[in-house]
């Protein structure tokens, strides 16, 4: 199953990581710069020129989420972890949050889920899940260029049927906890999850990186494959034609 | 493997392209041995439809024989002759078990692209697009058919491929849009569009019991060949004028009432004439507008207080101009979408070998796969008389 890599996570992964200007900041940069650029053409001459070209730049940085500036000073704004214009991260953890409908029942689903083994099959990152002493669990990511994360996590709540919730234990190399619930409905199984990531320490490349990479978007996806491989089996993928 | 390949605008080519494999447990192989292009390959040729990459391999409509199968695959074997359904369909959720299975859930790799297209993905298609999942289509020697448990169904051996081909798609297309209005006894079908699926729908609308059904195109042999069918009219709208003078003319025709029901077989590159046609051109040019629906609006212009109006013409962005007005205070119902093909494979070769429908009438042309770039050109600007290309791949494979 890992081997399926869908033609969109490779371009999502080159974009992620180019990209260094935080989503308010893009809409302020943007703005500005289509004021900035309308206000140089009216005005003219040398200065509304530049102006102009100042307010193309904004705009340019602010639809694409790419400043130059900041590659150059090895700065970026895109997540909490990025070290800022001024050299500071703000640590903050990342929350994600995602649901997906399951035609299938509520007990298959749980059981699937409950089975940590399983997670690997769907979760883009993690390579393993494999059981530890004492009813807890030893989790192995690989996250491009943030690479390899081990820790271990213990079960913090257990409800058959309903809901699973787990954390990592004191002391491991990257904090996160998650929770799963499930919901029976006219359309089979609805699922939520919750997940949180603090990576020790405030700032740090790896955070960033992290930050990059764990997004809402990755979530969604794999909680697409989750609901793929329990409704056919199986994950579809593009034949490759060129 | 040789296959017909997408190069950009007005440009197919066949060259020689890896052959497929068996990746799933589910998979089969088709050795492809008729495979025909469909109108809707034509919004690929000129380059109307998103996500096209040079090396696309096209074509949805193929059977052939079936040369591999997954370790999953209990209901084929090595040698079935087979026809497979445009949309993939997993069978395991909520919409495939419904027979909604142009709507399958899990088949698009890409859903994430379609659903910021549109907001929810549709299933994935052969050989249309990287947006509906980039699969490699049937214009080809072999075909990889995931789940091949599902969707490709034994063809009876009394059915020539040309007989047992159109199930694939234009038959069920048209079928299913001739279904959704609801068609009553002595009711008055509006076709817009006699291109093979306008032409099946033409013969479903009289199979499910319209008394009159009017033909609305301006090509001859499309419009001769339609009106073989009994209880046909045809209308030509380059003889009419514009679109409203269109909607007046299909009144007149139906006693001042308007067509119990239209059916858009037309879609997103409509002909325009004069200044309507002019305005949609302009815009889908300056990329202001994705689709000319000039069929759409004059469908709904026309349909009578109460009816329905039929889309099975495909469109992929958004469109101006459309008279919400009138569809909303006649109180139309708008029924729309990609065929459910799975559903209608078995009951239309039933048909079809009880005799009662012979659809290998609307192949006009019949060429070796090699030959698919002279096709599409022929095709597009409706040369020789021609309605439907039927392609024939070569021979072996090494």
């Amino acid at each position: 199953m890992k081997g399926e890599r869908m033609q969109g996570e490779q371009a999502e992964q080159g974009y992620a990581d180019w990209r260094n200007v935080g989503d308010n900041e893009r809409r302020l940069s943007l703005l500005g710069g289509a004021l900035a650029s309308i206000l140089g053409l009216r005005r003219g001459g040398p200065l509304g020129m530049l102006m102009a070209g100042l307010g193309a730049v904004f705009m340019y940085r602010g639809a694409t989420g790419h400043c130059a500036l900041y590659q150059r000073l090895g700065r970026s704004t895109a997540t909490p972890h990025d070290k800022g214009l001024l050299g500071r991260a703000s640590g903050a953890a990342l929350r994600l949050r995602a649901s997906v409908t399951i035609n299938r029942d509520r007990g298959e689903v749980y059981a699937y889920w409950r089975d940590f083994s399983n997670l690997v099959r769907f979760m883009r990152f993690i390579e393993e899940v494999r059981p530890a002493p004492d009813g807890r669990s030893h989790w192995v990511a690989e996250v491009p260029m943030a690479g390899r994360l081990e820790w271990e996590s213990e079960i913090t709540a257990d409800e058959p049927d309903q809901r699973i919730a787990w954390r990592s234990v004191e002391g491991s190399e990257i904090e996160t906890s998650g929770e799963v619930r499930f919901r029976s409905s006219p359309y089979g199984t609805e699922v939520e999850v919750e997940m949180s990531y603090q990576p020790p320490g405030t700032a740090g490349a790896i955070a960033a990186r992290l930050a990059r990479s764990l997004t809402q978007a990755m979530l969604r996806e794999d909680l697409r494959r989750f609901k793929r491989l329990m409704e056919s089996g199986e994950l579809p993928s593009a034949a490759i034609s060129q | 493997m040789k296959a017909v390949v997408w190069h950009g605008k007005g440009d197919v080519r066949v060259e020689r392209v890896p052959d497929p494999e068996v990746i799933n447990p589910r998979d089969i192989i088709v050795r492809v041995t008729s495979t025909a292009i469909c109108g809707s390959d034509l919004h690929l040729y000129d380059d109307v439809i998103p996500t096209m990459r040079a090396g696309d391999v096209l074509g949805h409509e193929f059977m052939g024989e079936v040369v591999e199968t997954g370790p999953a695959v209990a209901n084929l074997q090595l040698g079935d002759r087979v026809v497979v359904p445009f949309p993939i369909a997993c069978g395991g959720c909520y919409f495939c078990e419904r027979g909604l299975w142009s709507l399958c859930d899990n088949s698009n790799p890409n859903a994430f692209m379609a659903e910021q297209a549109w907001g929810q993905s549709p299933a994935g298609i052969f050989g249309y697009s990287h947006l509906l999942g980039g699969y490699a289509g049937g214009q080809a020697e072999y075909v990889w058919v995931p789940y091949g448990d599902v969707g490709p169904l034994k063809v009876p051996e009394s059915l020539s491929d040309e007989q047992a081909l159109f199930p694939s798609d234009v038959f069920p297309t048209g079928y299913q849009a001739a279904e959704a209005c609801g068609i009553q006894p002595g009711d008055t079908v509006a076709v817009w569009g006699c291109g093979p699926v306008g032409q099946f729908a033409i013969i479903s609308a009289r199979l499910l019991g319209a008394e009159r059904i009017i033909a609305i195109d301006d090509v001859s042999e499309r419009l001769e060949m339609a009106m073989h069918q009994p209880g046909v009219e045809p209308l030509r709208p380059s003889e009419i004028g514009n679109s409203l003078e269109i909607a007046e003319a299909l009144r007149e025709l139906t006693a001042g009432r308007g067509p119990d029901a239209c059916i858009d077989a037309v879609g997103m590159e409509a002909h325009g004439i004069g200044l309507e046609g002019w305005y949609d051109r302009l815009k889908q040019a300056t990329w202001l507008e994705t689709e000319r629906p000039v069929a759409l609006r004059q469908a709904i212009m026309a349909c009578r207080k109460g009816g329905t109006v039929s889309v099975p013409g495909v469109y992929a962005g958004v469109a101006d101009k459309i008279p919400l007005g009138a569809l909303m205070n006649k109180g139309l119902t708008l029924k729309t979408g990609q065929t459910h093909v799975h559903r209608y494979l078995r009951p239309l070769l039933q048909r079809i070998e009880q005799g009662e429908v012979d659809p290998s009438v609307i192949v006009t042309h019949r060429l070796p796969l090699e030959q698919a770039p002279e096709a599409y050109a022929m095709f597009r600007d409706k040369r020789d008389g021609c309605v439907k290309v039927v392609l024939k791949p070569g021979t072996a494979l090494h």
